[in-house]
């Protein structure tokens, strides 16, 4: 369940490993999809923010 | 940075610990709702993008709650780390814009795969990520971490949370 409302008890490890066996890696096509921008409420693909230049995507949540 | 071309955006996800003041997201207008607390919190001056509800781009680029990653503009992932470091982006994007110069003279620019074992250090890090819990998701998400990581970890590695969750007045 990705909306997770408990924190799963084993699944840190679990995501870690994947990341680095499986997860896009450097040099691989960045994945590109639709976002809803907080400021304006605009649906924008990803890929119009990595048009101009290199893009930093920090990933994170309250938490 | 900007000056020399490059953009930050923050990508908000699903929340990794949710507790109390920082439920689990039911509806793309709750995780808007969410986003925005979060913004005014910590006076976020980058572009913040939401995820959809499910998360379709937190899962495409690995599923982990504070990685980094930086795209080329022709769509490339030129760094990637499971944990966002100030350090070690800055250090590559000075790597990667040096390489654009390269490219606007007359050198030939060969890519090569390359990878870094980053670090985090702190000076005590139990207290520190139990208060950032605390603050951020409540009681629920720092109980439910310390659970976790004595699953995960061991007793020692449970124990040494619940001390500092009990120093920090919430055990």
């Amino acid at each position: 369940m990705y909306n997770y409302p408990s924190f799963p008890l084993d699944m840190d490890n679990a995501y870690f490993a994947a990341f680095r066996g499986s997860a896009p890696a450097a040099g691989d096509p960045a994945p590109d999809g639709t976002v809803t921008v907080l400021a304006t409420s605009v649906r924008r693909h990803l890929s119009d923010f990595w048009r101009d230049g290199p893009l930093v995507i920090e990933f994170g949540s309250f938490t | 940075m900007a000056a020399r071309g490059v953009a930050s955006v923050f990508l908000y996800t699903r929340e990794a610990h949710p507790g109390e003041q920082a439920p689990h997201h039911t509806s793309l207008e709750d995780k808007l709702a969410l986003a925005s607390r979060f913004q005014a919190r910590w006076q976020i001056a980058r572009p913040i993008l939401v995820d959809d509800l499910d998360g379709p781009l937190h899962r495409a680029y690995g599923t982990l709650p504070n990685m980094t990653h930086i795209v080329s503009p022709g769509g490339r992932i030129l760094y990637r780390a499971a944990w966002t470091d100030a350090a070690s982006i800055e250090w590559a994007l000075e790597y990667l814009l040096r390489e654009a110069e390269e490219r606007r003279s007359s050198k030939r620019v060969a890519p090569f795969y390359s990878e870094l074992r980053g670090f985090r250090a702190h000076d005590d890090y139990a207290r520190t990520f139990m208060r950032g819990l605390l603050a951020g998701g409540g009681r629920q998400a720092a109980e439910e971490f310390v659970a976790a990581t004595a699953t995960t970890e061991g007793p020692a590695a449970g124990e040494r949370l619940r001390r500092a969750l009990e120093d920090l007045g919430a055990g």
